[in-house]
């Protein structure tokens, strides 16, 4: 460190008596500190250097003549070998010092300007670096998720940071290690920038359960109204129903699965508006040993076109927003396979009495007896709103409101096991390219015999004393990347 | 021939949602129907076949066992490991509890039990072998709340693939389980059912419910009326898919007339660090211990902490704590014994001493067994020693106090980790039982683990899991003789 105060002698010493102190704090996006930056200010033509401590935190003294010099900005410059100025979400790393040129007085900072922040000791310069190894982020969206190979898993979601479409926290994001025989700011070689966190085995968490433009949420319970006496149309109990939800971070998920997740929320985002998505489980736990517990499943329980309101943690379902899998899929009653099989002409199919009546499709792997045909297809509670008498507008409208949204949950439930089956385990458990580059069919929502995706309409019903089947799934769709069971608990 | 117990359950049931969240009370639901039984394939007891086994040695003469069978035959799933076996007797009747995993015959969601708890119970005056039915569990049953199939004993389960955790204790010569289930997959918590992580206390006539924020694993020990159970595990908080941080607490536990009983928490110890939700935190607690006399009551535990960039990943320390046995209150802070690969430690009180036996090893060295004293009211345990015996790979130890003398038990490893005989021997201390100890696994059983004891006056229960080609539990019946 190279510090140009005045010379230590005892008299010097009292003239150069600091009269203030600045501090530089230096991290990244995602709040990692960064140890041994450097800061390195221009004084009146002196150069002044300090660099951060394992906080972040770099102090520079000025004197009272070293203020008079600076005139009130001081440029700083502040770098990290192989490091960039964060471009923010979707902007161009270029490695580099950040430059700045802050206001200074006496009291330091102004703590009205961009970036100065204040604490307890006073105020600081907030300052954000990236690692230029973020470059060699790329995404591959030519290869279905669960046929990346590690390298590319880590790229893409390397890229997804990178865009601020994912924010990975202070302990996950990307660390390289840089051949110190490189340039200061060479652009970073990939023989030459290794990753060294995390680990592709590592799992990771998010700042928060946002991704991109959706938000995870926490699904908790439901409130199942039936039907009532006096209802005008078979389906208006839906608009009595509610849900409990909560907030959902994510944290402790495979990466493969981050890379799955951002697809998935870009897919539903895009094509069907989501910005909200309801879920029953989706972070890892090392108490188990399975692919829940690995981070590498989503027990998927709805999605809605609009964030849920924060100041009603238990909410009415909102006819068109809210596609609840248990309310809108898991409660309907499945088509009698008699009626499906008897006649191609849905209109003329009639649904089971008791809901599902517990038949093992996969027995039938053809459908030739005891066809399984996907319970939305056509949408139910299409009923003719009648005439009220007297007239309610409101009450017409909402009850119209029904068929409208049967006709849109069926597609969008479609939508999402169809990513599924594609982006995610269907038939093979096996992670990355199969032998020979071969490729799987896709399975169908209503395939007879099932496979890793479980869902309301999935072809095998529980096993006696077991949750595996269509039953113990009404209320959400399981989907997973990799084999369902592990050796061992996942701890990092 | 052998004795079908049923040890495992189809449940029928609805309740009122219970909706105490933080009390410590346990409360009693009203009375619904139990639907169906599972068996298990239990060996009757018999004679000891091996002469060498059953020749009295050091006082602790074992007549007779029985085997009970942890196979795909009686558990109906495949069965890939059994573990946490625990046993507990009363005068008249004693109960095993045990966990197993394994797999349904299928490889999607829910095709797999993780720690799923299963017991047995059976006779150790007249060494006749009785089932854990119906009937016994008649009142826990009635009071379970509804849901679908259920297998093993009753606990606060819900989700798919979840784990639940026991442990068998006696409180006024009644054989009582406290049960707690985890949340598996997609635990919602539906109406009329307990939310996971609900305690029970189970047994013949007996059950009683609490809702605790904390998610663990459990040992338990009664002594007359007084009872305490040790929990290792976590905090729970409300955010959903977030747990707090790892702590151990000490629970009373109580019966009585009406059975109200009761569970009182007291924290004992907390990780000093991930006090932020949800954070991994690299500390956790297992292994713990109990024993609680008239006078005294002493827990032990272990302290595991992931250290980044360590040479050994995994540090652990041995901690023992004594506790008031009216209130389990913590008496004094906890004091570590032991640092490094230690395995999980036993307690027991001797008179006003409280001792620890746990395996420790250091390098490649083998296993070996090592042990404390602490003497009540003294600041600090004293320095912990090895025990000298007849075996060198010893782990897994298991001790208990007979008739005044120490009953010790453990693992002598053959070969790999897996792989163990099962040594016990009885002596008026550690190194005298250790000394005097014999192989008490039948010479053709290379895959023996986890010994446990259970005491009642001078009748003495050794029970071990065997996992050879198929897994079960062996039981030994012995006499201390006065």
């Amino acid at each position: 460190m190279v510090n140009k105060v005045a010379p230590n002698t005892k008299a010097n010493v009292v003239t150069a008596k600091p009269a203030l102190t600045l501090r530089f704090k230096v991290h990244t996006r995602s709040g990692r500190a960064l140890k041994g930056a450097t800061i390195e200010a221009d004084v009146g033509g002196d150069k002044k250097k300090v660099t951060s401590d394992a906080q972040g935190f770099a102090r520079l003294p000025l004197t009272a003549s070293d203020l008079d010099a600076v005139g009130g900005s001081i440029s700083v410059d502040i770098k990290m070998f192989h490091f960039a100025p964060d471009p923010g979400p979707g902007g161009k790393i270029e490695p580099g010092p950040l430059s700045i040129s802050p206001s200074v007085s006496k009291d330091g900072f102004d703590p009205d300007e961009q970036n100065v922040i204040k604490d307890k000791s006073g105020t600081y310069y907030d300052c954000v670096l990236i690692d230029g190894g973020l470059v060699l982020s790329v995404a591959t969206p030519g290869t279905v998720t669960k046929r990346l190979t590690d390298d590319e898993v880590q790229r893409e979601l390397m890229q997804r940071h990178l865009d601020g479409f994912v924010t990975l926290d202070a302990r996950s994001e990307f660390v390289f290690k840089h051949d110190e025989s490189m340039g200061e700011f060479d652009a970073c070689d990939p023989d030459k920038c290794k990753i060294v966190n995390p680990s592709v085995s590592n799992w990771v968490n998010l700042t928060s359960g946002k991704v991109g433009n959706v938000t995870f949420y926490a699904l908790l319970n439901f409130g199942v109204s039936g039907k009532k006496k006096g209802d005008k149309i078979p389906g208006q109990h839906f608009l009595r129903d509610t849900i409990k939800w909560g907030n959902m971070p994510l944290r402790q998920v495979d990466q493969r699965s981050v890379v799955g997740i951002a697809r998935l929320c870009d897919e539903l985002n895009s094509n069907h508006d989501i910005v909200a998505i309801y879920t029953q489980g989706i972070n890892g736990d090392s108490s188990r040993k399975d692919c829940h517990g690995y981070g590498r499943a989503i027990d998927f329980g709805g999605v809605s076109t609009n964030d849920p309101d924060p100041d009603a943690r238990t909410m009415p379902i909102r006819m068109g927003v809210d596609f609840i899998v248990y309310l809108h899929w898991g409660l309907v009653d499945m088509w009698d396979y008699k009626s499906v099989a008897a006649n191609s002409d849905n209109s003329t199919w009639t649904r089971q009495k008791a809901r599902d009546d517990g038949t093992d499709y996969s027995k039938d792997p053809d459908g030739n007896t005891t066809p399984l045909h996907y319970r939305l297809d056509p949408p139910p509670f299409q009923d003719d709103v009648p005439d009220l008498d007297p007239p309610d507008d409101d009450l017409s409208t909402k009850l119209k409101s029904v068929a409208a949204h049967f006709a849109a949950a069926g597609p969008i439930f479609k939508a999402i096991f169809d990513f599924a089956s594609s982006e995610y385990t269907d038939t093979n458990s096996k992670l990355g390219p199969l032998d020979g580059g071969a490729q799987e069919d896709s399975t169908a929502i209503d395939d007879q015999s099932g496979h890793y995706i479980l869902h309301p309409d999935y072809g095998r019903p529980n096993a006696q004393g077991a949750k595996n089947g269509r039953q113990a799934h009404i209320n959400h769709l399981h989907f997973q990347v990799g084999p369902t069971n592990y050796s061992a608990a996942r701890t990092k | 021939m052998t004795v079908r117990l049923q040890t495992s359950w189809i449940l029928s049931l609805s309740l009122l949602a219970t909706s105490c969240d933080r009390c410590s009370l346990f409360r009693r639901g009203p009375p619904q129907a139990i639907s169906s039984t599972r068996p298990v394939e239990v060996a009757p007891m018999r004679p000891i076949p091996d002469a060498a086994i059953s020749e009295p040695h050091a006082d602790l003469v074992c007549e007779r066992e029985a085997v009970i069978h942890v196979d795909d035959a009686s558990m109906g799933i495949h069965v890939t490991d059994v573990t946490d076996l625990a046993v507990a007797s009363g005068e008249d009747e004693a109960v095993i509890t045990f966990a197993i995993s394994g797999k349904l015959g299928c490889d999607q969601d829910g095709c797999f039990a993780y720690h799923e708890i299963h017991g047995v119970r059976f006779n150790p005056h007249d060494l006749v072998t009785r089932p854990v039915t119906s009937d016994w569990l008649e009142a826990a049953a009635r009071n379970l709340p509804a849901g679908a199939d259920r297998r093993g004993l009753p606990a606060s389960t819900a989700g798919i693939s979840p784990t639940a955790d026991a442990s068998p204790f006696v409180l006024r010569g009644r054989p009582l389980i406290l049960t707690q289930g985890h949340a598996g997959a997609a635990a919602m918590v539906e109406p009329g059912t307990d939310p996971p992580d609900t305690m029970y206390v189970i047994g013949s006539g007996f059950f009683q419910r609490s809702l605790k924020w904390f998610s663990g694993r459990y040992a338990s020990q009664g002594f007359g009326e007084m009872g305490l159970a040790v929990g290792t595990g976590v905090e729970r908080i409300e955010s959903p898919g977030l747990i707090g941080p790892p702590s151990v607490r000490v629970f009373r536990l109580r019966l009585e007339s009406p059975p109200v009983g009761e569970l009182v928490e007291k924290a004992v110890d907390k990780s000093e660090v991930g006090a932020e939700p949800g954070a991994e935190s690299g500390v956790s607690f297992d292994g713990p211990s109990v024993d609680i006399s008239a006078e005294h009551a002493a827990i032990a535990y272990r302290r595991n902490e992931r250290r980044a960039g360590a040479v050994k990943k995994i540090a652990s320390r041995i901690l023992l704590a004594w506790v008031d046995p009216e209130t389990g209150r913590p008496l004094g802070p906890s004091k570590s014994v032991a640092e490094g690969d230690v395995g999980a430690p036993t307690v027991f009180l001797q008179g006003t001493a409280m001792y620890a036996v746990w395996a420790m090893r250091r390098g490649d060295a083998a296993y070996r067994l090592r042990y404390v004293r602490w003497e009540a009211g003294q600041p600090d345990p004293e320095y912990a020693r090895d025990v000298s015996g007849p075996t060198e790979s010893a782990f897994s130890p298991s001790a208990a106090l007979v008739g005044g003398r120490i009953a010790l038990a453990w693992v002598v490893g053959v070969g790999s980790a897996t792989s163990g005989a099962i040594y016990s021997g009885l002596g008026a201390d550690i190194e005298e039982a250790a000394s005097r100890a014999v192989r008490r696994s039948p010479s053709d059983v290379s895959h023996a683990l986890d010994p446990k004891w259970a005491v009642a006056d001078h009748r003495v229960l050794l029970v071990w899991s065997e996992h050879e080609r198929l897994s079960r539990i062996r039981l030994l019946a012995c006499i201390a003789p006065g």
